[in-house]
C-alpha cells in the first residue's frame, strides 16, 4: 500500500516528499518511480479483479436466468404465450427472440404442443422479462424494441436475438451506463452502418424518407 | 453508410407465411402473392401475381377498404439467387427462393411485369404467401433501386412503415377473435378502425400511438384486453 500519510502537506505546507527536496535528485526520482509502480500495480489489480467479478457476474447470472426459465417451463406453451402477450410482445417478437416462425406460435396458441426445445424457449423469454422487471423496467416489451442509440436501429430485442443476453442485462443494470458502449460491444463496426437517410413526417402527416 | 444492396440470410427470413400457413384473417399488405391473377398491360393470362403498391398507399381514407386498384406485379419461376449474390445483379427482379415451400422452385417478382388489378380480384384469389416485414421491406429497397438506382436501407423502409405492419398484425388478432365468436368479420374491421381511431382520455388515440415505437407495446395491451372484452376470448 502507499504510504499516504507520508504524502500529505505538513503544517508549514511541505510535503515528506518535500521535505526530501534536500537529498539527491536521483533519489527522489526513485520515489516517484517506486510510486508508480505501486499504483500501477494496484491499477492493474483492481482491473484483474474487475474482469474475474464481472465473469462471475456474468456467469451467475446466466444460473440464474436458466433457473428461472426451468421453473416457467412448468407451464404450458399456453400460458407462457398469453403471459408474453399481456405484457405487449407482438408475435412477431416472440417468434424472432424464440427462432421459430409465426405460424408455428398460431399453432401453439390454438393448443398444439411445442417441442420441449421451443418450450424452454418460451419460457426463457418469460423469465427474461421478469429479470428485466426487477431491473425497473415497467415496459420491457416497448424497451426492448426502442433502439439503443439515436443514430442506428439496433434494439436490445436485436442483441436477445444474437443470444447476447449478458449486454442487454447489463445494460438494464446500468453496468454499461452508455448506448454507445452497449454497441461497442456488440458490433465494433456499427458505425459504419449509420444511414444516410431518416424518416421525417411529411406533410400529409405520413412518414417519408430523406436524406440527412 | 451501407452501400450494398441487402438480402435474408435464409429464404425463411423473407416470408411471414407460405402455403396453409397464411392466415385468411390477415389483411391484404404489399407482397402478398396470389395465384391466377391477369395483369391488365402484362398480357400474358392468368399467373402468380405480388401486390407492389406501398403498404401506406393500399387503403382508402377509411383505412379498413382496399383502394379500387392495386398496383401488381407479375410473379415467375426465377433464377437461384444466393444471399451473396443479391447485391451484385438480378437487379429488375425480387428473388423469391422456395415461394411455395416445396423445397425446390425458386420464383421472382418482376418488377417491369406491372399492372392495376381490380382489388376484389385479389380479394378473393388463392393467396400463396405473405412476405414478412423484412420481406416487404427488401421488395421496397430493389423496387426504389430498380427505378432510380438509390440504395435506402431496408432499415429505413422498416422505421417509415412499421405502423402499419403493426395494424396488420392487430387487425389480424382482431379478425380472428371476431370470427371465432361467430361475428361478422367485416363489420369487425370497421370496428378496430374506429376503435384505434377514438379519442383517448391524457393521450392521442391509438393509431396515432403506433408511430411511436416506445408505445407500441402499450397499443398492444390496450388491444388485446379490448379483444378479451368484446369477443370474449383472449387474442392468443
Amino acid at each position: 500500500m502507499l504510504n499516504e500519510a507520508a504524502n500529505r502537506p505538513t503544517a508549514n505546507g511541505e510535503t515528506a516528499t518535500m521535505t526530501t527536496a534536500r537529498i539527491p535528485v536521483e533519489e527522489i526520482s526513485a520515489t516517484w518511480s517506486s510510486l508508480t509502480q505501486d499504483a500501477a500495480g494496484l491499477r492493474d489489480t483492481a482491473r484483474f479483479l474487475h474482469d474475474d467479478a464481472s465473469a462471475l457476474h456474468r456467469e451467475t447470472q446466466r444460473h440464474d436466468l436458466s433457473a428461472r426459465t426451468s421453473v416457467k417451463a412448468r407451464e404450458s406453451a399456453q400460458d407462457l404465450l398469453n403471459e408474453l402477450a399481456e405484457r405487449g410482445y407482438s408475435w412477431r417478437t416472440i417468434a424472432r427472440l424464440t427462432q421459430v416462425s409465426v405460424p408455428a406460435l398460431r399453432k401453439w396458441r390454438h393448443g398444439e404442443n411445442p417441442s420441449g426445445e421451443n418450450r424452454r424457449r418460451l419460457a426463457e423469454l418469460v423469465a427474461l422479462t421478469g429479470l428485466l422487471e426487477e431491473y425497473a423496467i415497467s415496459d420491457v416489451p416497448g424497451w426492448l424494441e426502442v433502439p439503443i442509440a439515436a443514430e442506428l436501429p439496433t434494439t436490445c430485442a436485436d442483441l436477445c436475438a444474437a443470444g447476447r443476453f449478458d449486454l442487454v442485462l447489463d445494460f438494464a443494470s446500468n453496468r454499461i451506463p452508455d448506448p454507445h458502449t452497449l454497441l461497442d460491444k456488440f458490433d465494433p463496426d456499427w458505425r459504419s452502418k449509420i444511414s444516410d437517410y431518416e424518416v421525417f413526417t411529411a406533410p400529409d402527416g405520413s412518414p417519408a424518407i430523406r436524406r440527412r | 453508410m451501407p452501400d450494398r444492396l441487402e438480402a435474408p440470410e435464409s429464404p425463411l427470413d423473407l416470408y411471414l407465411a407460405r402455403g396453409e400457413e397464411v392466415n385468411v384473417d390477415r389483411p391484404l399488405l404489399q407482397g402478398d402473392v396470389f395465384a391466377d391473377i391477369e395483369i391488365p398491360g402484362v398480357d400474358d393470362g392468368p399467373g402468380v401475381a405480388a401486390i407492389l403498391t406501398h403498404p401506406c398507399a393500399m387503403r382508402r381514407r377509411d383505412g379498413v377498404h382496399l383502394a379500387e386498384r392495386l398496383l401488381v406485379a407479375r410473379v415467375e419461376i426465377g433464377p437461384d439467387v444466393p444471399p451473396d449474390r443479391w447485391a451484385a445483379g438480378h437487379y429488375k427482379i425480387l428473388p423469391l427462393p422456395d415461394l411455395l415451400a416445396t423445397g425446390s422452385e425458386n420464383y421472382a417478382l418482376e418488377y417491369d411485369l406491372c399492372g392495376r388489378v381490380d382489388s376484389r380480384l385479389l380479394q378473393e384469389a388463392e393467396r400463396l404467401a405473405c412476405l414478412d416485414p423484412f420481406g416487404i421491406c427488401l421488395l421496397l429497397q430493389r423496387l426504389v433501386h430498380h427505378q432510380a438506382r438509390v440504395i435506402v436501407p431496408t432499415s429505413d423502409f422498416h422505421e417509415s412503415c412499421a405502423h402499419v405492419f403493426e395494424e396488420a398484425d392487430l387487425m389480424e388478432d382482431w379478425i380472428g377473435s371476431a370470427r371465432s365468436a361467430g361475428e361478422d368479420v367485416d363489420a369487425a374491421a370497421v370496428e378496430l378502425h374506429e376503435f384505434l381511431r377514438a379519442p383517448r382520455k391524457d393521450e392521442r388515440c391509438l393509431q396515432d400511438a403506433l408511430r411511436d415505437v416506445a408505445r407500441r407495446a402499450h397499443v398492444r395491451r390496450v388491444v388485446h384486453e379490448r379483444i378479451a372484452e368484446r369477443f370474449g376470448v383472449s387474442a392468443t
